[in-house]
């Protein structure tokens, strides 16, 4: 008989359990009904059936605070539970287009014959990691694009030679942008990287003395052969001083405009090679998901996978509901790269000590006259694949103090922020968008956004969970296995 | 300056229950421009690629424009066609076309520059280099001038 009873006890209170978890998941989609609710909150064991099997009150009672006992636990287990917000189809559509998952194949680069090729990667990883290719052999592409900070520097303004005005932003997942540069004066990746191998601020050299390096260095000359056809004889110094190109440096400068137009162009020829290669290398750091991807790939495989260790916590989703919400950060920060790849003038003060910037107002003039540009003759592409290009906007109102929209993936890993390090905290930016101050040029995109000091912690709560190294073999992390 | 189609009156129920469908599930913000027979004629041909149809302020013109991408893309340069046709709707060829757009929520404009590139004949003109940038309304105007009159033609649609 005792036997029986706690037979009977024991599949009653599975019942009840189970029925517990059904009306929890129901309210978690918002059509429970109260009957239902309140049947699930009677404890365990303490219903009609249980009265009358001939129990004695006494029993029913100890039965009754046992199950309380028992109770608790398991309850607080399907609180969190019913925490979990439920998210719309439309939301869901929304937080799966930002999903790493929703990263495109690598686009392709036209402009690039060499972009996807394996031995102009390598000569492109060995040349990032080289100091050579700088004026004072001190400095390389990695010297502010650091693996272990997400190809950042953690400077407002980047530091080769000289000091910068701006900062280095991260290159993982650059091969997916239009544009280059803060303000868009480059249109790929091989022109971007010819920037600062010649800036006098940055690495400071000259395309005369990084042809010599490659012509010189056996390795060097064998990985480039191999890959763009056999270096032309460099030795007559009269022909090709050691150090001569476009620079800000007038004894180099004067050295390049001495030299005949053909040899110009000979080495223009190999300058933008060692272009090609790096870029060749850069394409290949594509970013990883971080704890926000594994939460949506966990939403998109069915509700009771986010329960796993791959959900986020209250504050985080809280976070994330006020990002693609109120905060209406997802305007420009969307797609899976978080970032619209366009211009917006948000009205970041100028640096302290620096002059005014206008941004991609100078930029897209820049790009439009580029030697290097996409329709230009160092360019393999068609001009049909130029359509960013030739569609460029130019409109002063709409290009005046606007600068390019960063990726917020890991934001929180790459202080400071803005274009030259304005902000050296999340605090800093989330006030600026909370409390947007009037442009020092232009005029701003941004309006005030109602914000309570908790929905700002919620949103730098989501944020951290953006980070996440890049999802690549890690011998291209450094120039160790060249 | 000539009228390229005629009227082609078969099917206008279909077609146009086909339009206010579109109208209606697109959250188009276009007023409900009554379409014209050739208006529905060309959005018919138009296959599953939705047309949208808008008649100018003035009511000199009305327009059809089509995306040569569905659903629409972001971050995407991408190409449309634009048809002008009388109110009466007869296809006006060699009018003149200038494109411009944006967000007015956002208060800017597209993030590239469109223009209309190509007349394609039968009054349809290409219009090359439209990009969005971000989901929500956007809107497309273009001024129009045919005919001796000027007038101006705005499309709202969202963009997902």
């Amino acid at each position: 008989m005792i036997n029986s009873t706690k037979l009977v006890i024991a599949s009653e209170a599975q019942q009840s359990l189970d029925s517990k978890s059904v009306a929890w998941r129901l309210l978690r989609y918002r059509r429970v009904s109260f009957r239902a609710l309140r049947s699930s909150f009677m404890p365990s064991g303490c219903n009609d059936e249980l009265i009358g099997a001939s129990l004695t009150i006494k029993r029913y009672m100890v039965l009754c605070l046992l199950a309380l006992l028992v109770q608790p636990a398991s309850a607080i287990g399907e609180t969190d539970q019913s925490d979990a917000p439920s998210w719309t189809p439309a939301e869901l559509a929304t937080l799966r287009s930002l999903w790493i998952g929703s990263l495109p194949p690598l686009p392709p680069d036209r402009s690039n014959a060499v972009a996807d090729d394996a031995g102009a990667a390598a000569l492109g990883q060995k040349i990032f990691f080289d100091i050579r290719f700088s004026a004072n052999g001190e400095v390389a592409c990695g010297s502010c694009h650091q693996p272990q900070r997400y190809f950042t520097d953690g400077l407002g303004q980047a530091e080769g030679v000289g000091k910068t005005q701006r900062g280095a932003p991260t290159i993982v997942g650059s091969a997916y942008s239009p544009w280059y540069f803060w303000d868009g004066r480059r249109d790929s990746q091989w022109s971007q990287a010819l920037g600062p191998l010649e800036s006098a601020l940055e690495h400071g050299g000259s395309r005369l003395q990084y042809a010599h390096l490659l012509r010189d260095d056996t390795d060097y000359r064998k990985r480039y052969e191999a890959v763009f056809g056999p270096l032309p004889d460099l030795s007559d110094r009269q022909r090709f001083p050691d150090t001569a190109g476009p620079s800000a440096d007038r004894k180099i400068n004067d050295r390049w405009q001495a030299m005949t137009e053909q040899d110009r162009e000979i080495i223009t020829r190999i300058f933008v090679n060692i272009g090609k290669a790096l870029a060749a290398y850069q394409r290949r750091l594509v970013p990883g998901g971080g704890r926000f991807d594994a939460y949506v790939q966990a939403l998109t495989e069915g509700e009771d996978a986010v329960s796993t260790e791959a959900a986020l916590s209250r504050d985080e989703i809280a976070g994330l509901r006020l990002f693609v919400g109120k905060a209406m950060c997802i305007r420009c920060h969307n797609g899976p790269m978080f970032t619209d790849h366009g211009f917006h003038n948000i009205g970041v003060p100028f640096a302290e000590g620096l002059n005014r910037d206008w941004g991609r107002y100078q930029g897209v003039r820049k790009v439009l006259k580029d030697e290097f540009n996409c329709l230009g003759e160092y360019s393999d592409a068609g001009k049909e694949d130029c359509a960013e290009l030739r569609f460029a906007k130019t409109a002063r109102d709409e290009t005046i103090g606007a600068f390019k929209t960063p990726t917020l993936r890991n934001v929180t890993e790459t202080a400071p922020y803005m274009h030259s390090g304005q902000f050296a905290s999340l605090d800093e930016v989330l006030e600026h968008y909370r409390r947007p101050p009037r442009a020092p040029i232009g005029h701003t995109d941004l309006v005030p956004i109602e914000l309570t000091a908790e929905e700002i912690e919620q949103l730098k709560a989501f944020l951290h969970t953006l980070s996440g190294p890049p999802a690549v073999a890690a011998e291209l992390l450094s120039a160790a296995s060249q | 300056m000539a009228f390229a189609n005629s009227l082609n009156p078969g099917k206008l129920f279909l077609t146009h229950l086909a339009l206010v469908l579109w109208l209606y599930l697109a959250g188009c913000g276009a007023s409900s421009a009554e379409p014209s027979a050739d208006a529905q004629a060309v959005a018919k041909s138009a296959d599953s690629v939705p047309t949208l149809t808008q008649k100018g302020q003035k009511g000199h013109f009305m327009l059809t424009l089509q995306s040569e991408a569905h659903p629409l893309p972001l971050q995407k340069i991408h190409s449309w066609t634009v048809r002008v046709f009388t109110p009466d709707g007869r296809l006006i060829d060699d009018a003149q076309l200038m494109v411009y757009g944006g967000m007015p929520e956002h208060k800017h404009g597209f993030q590239s520059q469109p223009r209309v590139t190509a007349e394609l004949g039968n009054g349809a003109y290409r219009v090359d280099g439209v990009k969005f940038n971000m989901p929500g309304r956007w809107e497309m105007w273009f001024n129009v001038r045919a005919m001796g009159k000027d007038d101006k033609v705005i499309f709202s649609f969202d963009v997902p």
